[in-house]
């Protein structure tokens, strides 16, 4: 009893705990050497505008995309089109309607 | 002479004597050579508009994108949320169906959907396909498919036949849809357009009166647009049914 | 709507919408096209036949709805790519500031090393100095003891010597009353009292 007494009475001289491994490495208590390492690989600043193939960088990437491709690959199939429909049949036709 | 269903011809583009094993004859015909271009548009266009892969969309890619995330909203509420896998199937089927559609409705071209071979050997593919499915999927309780839950024994056999009629009816009819409806917009175009050439080449005075009816017609060929993309629409929802009904038998 | 316009806007506004950079250019585009087209039809390269008239009006329906759709769905692309791009700065923002505070709390740690080092020197020194008071207060007590003990001694001396004093007096008293009541005794001072009378009487003092 007067052991336990002296303890208790000895209990507020041993400091305040203030440096836990729980507030080092959020309770798991893991290493934070690979978070670092993960965090240093990182790119820093905006991203490197890279130029891509020429038609892509020009008509489709980012600001750059137009509506011209669209109309370009309308008017490409329309000529494919009517190039096989004048090889096929067109020029026998010439003259002959009306 | 002009027909209206010239344009539906498979002609040979060029083709090659291959007697190799009989008279074989190697021929490519517009309705290989569209096939491939359908085929070289779809890629080039996922491959030319993925952006470089950015996480910030640009016009074209959030357009893949949206359009990726309808289908796949698609396939989820017909199928099942964890069903995707028959997400790039339905993708590839819709996107195929769609681009040529859309590359027939530019003049001079040729319908791939036009062709009966297509879409039929399309749905009859798709049917069979679904059916081995269901059958390995499920064994001999598919055939409990045809016995409608909670029907009176005696009308069972009747039922049965029904069932099964209407069954394989599913092979035609998604394709026969598709097609019909390709067809007989492309024939009335063709139609409508030789009256109109009559008209505007009659005189000055009819030339301007023809106006009228060119107005309606170009409605006319908005409407096969807007049916290109509901055909489209309507065959892969109906394979997304089908393959739901291969996948829970009801 | 274009009905509005003035002429010469609208010839202008046409002139505009020919792909070509400048003024002189654009003259040299149409010129070029119109010869073209001319040339493709008189040469019978372009055959004019039905098929025409559906070029023709998928030509203008197209424009239509390059015009009509190219506005509102430019619009939507770029509220979407705002959205997905806020969202992401702001994760990215959210993600820093949730890195800045860990730093935070951890560099709070950072001079934890010497400051527990003073706390257990200042608790070894409150411990020794617990010790020495411990120690001086047992002597005290110590101290306390010893001199109650002293002085219980002291009284006890002092009460035994005051009970013997007075058992001696009893004693004497005693002894002297028995004494006296002692009949020699009483002659003895009789007698004497007598002669110290005699005496006192024979020196004339009385």
């Amino acid at each position: 009893m007067r052991a336990s007494l002296a303890r208790r009475a000895l209990g507020g001289i041993v400091p305040p705990k203030i440096a836990t491994p729980s507030s080092l490495s959020s309770g798991g208590g893991a290493s934070l050497t690979p978070l670092v390492d993960f965090y240093s690989k990182l790119p820093k600043g905006p991203n490197p505008v890279t130029a891509g193939w020429g038609l892509k960088a020009r008509y489709f990437n980012g600001k750059n995309a137009s509506g011209t491709p669209v109309v370009l690959l309308v008017l490409g199939v329309f000529g494919i089109g009517y190039t096989m429909s004048y090889q096929t049949h067109l020029k026998h036709h010439k003259n002959h309607h009306h | 002479m002009f027909s209206p269903l010239d344009q539906f011809e498979t002609i040979s583009l060029f083709s090659l004597a291959a007697p190799i094993l009989g008279n074989f004859n190697i021929a490519l015909t517009n309705l290989g050579f569209y096939c491939f271009l359908v085929f070289v548009i779809i890629f080039g266009f996922h491959v030319i508009s993925n952006n470089n892969l950015a996480l910030v969309p640009s016009h074209y890619s959030i357009a893949l994108e949206s359009f990726f995330a309808s289908i796949a909203n698609m396939v989820r509420s017909q199928i099942g949320e964890n069903k995707e896998i028959y997400l790039p199937f339905v993708y590839s089927l819709f996107l195929f169906i769609l681009v040529s559609n859309l590359v027939s409705n530019v003049p001079y071209n040729f319908a791939v959907t036009s062709s009966a071979i297509v879409c039929l050997g399309l749905s009859v593919t798709i049917f069979l396909s679904v059916t081995i499915l269901a059958l390995t999927k499920h064994g001999i309780k598919f055939f409990s498919f045809f016995v409608p839950s909670g029907c009176p024994l005696a009308l069972v056999p009747l039922l049965v036949l029904i069932e099964l009629i209407s069954y394989f009816a599913r092979s035609v009819s998604l394709g026969l849809r598709l097609f019909a409806n390709i067809v007989a917009g492309h024939t009335l175009l063709a139609i409508l357009s030789s009256f109109l050439i009559k008209l505007f080449s009659t005189s000055i005075l009819v030339f301007f009166v023809t106006l009228i009816p060119f107005a309606l017609f170009t409605a006319i060929i908005g409407l096969e647009i807007a049916v290109s993309f509901i055909q489209a629409f309507v065959f892969s929802l109906l394979v997304c049914s089908y393959i739901k009904d291969a996948e829970y038998l009801h | 709507m274009s009905s509005k316009q003035p002429p010469a806007e609208r010839a202008s506004e046409l002139i505009e919408s020919v792909p070509a950079s400048n003024i002189v250019s654009k003259t040299g585009a149409i010129v070029l096209g119109t010869g073209l087209a001319a040339t493709a039809i008189s040469q019978e390269l372009y055959v004019v036949n039905e098929e025409t008239v559906i070029l023709a009006g998928f030509a203008i329906l197209a424009t239509i709805i390059a015009r009509s759709a190219h506005g509102p769905y430019s619009e939507w692309a770029r509220g979407q790519i705002d959205k997905i791009k806020g969202i992401l700065n702001q994760s990215r923002a959210e993600h820093t500031q949730a890195v800045k505070d860990r730093i935070n709390s951890v560099e709070q740690m950072k001079d934890v090393v010497g400051l527990t080092k003073g706390l257990f020197a200042l608790s070894k020194e409150t411990v020794q100095l617990e010790a020495e008071i411990f120690e001086q207060r047992q002597r005290v007590a110590m101290a306390a003891e010893l001199k109650s003990v002293l002085d219980s001694w002291v009284r006890y001396e002092q009460q035994a010597k005051e009970a013997e004093q007075a058992e001696l007096a009893k004693s004497v008293i005693d002894k002297v009353l028995k004494s006296l009541s002692d009949e020699r005794a009483q002659k003895d001072i009789l007698l004497s009292a007598v002669t110290e009378v005699e005496q006192l009487v024979k020196n004339k003092a009385i």
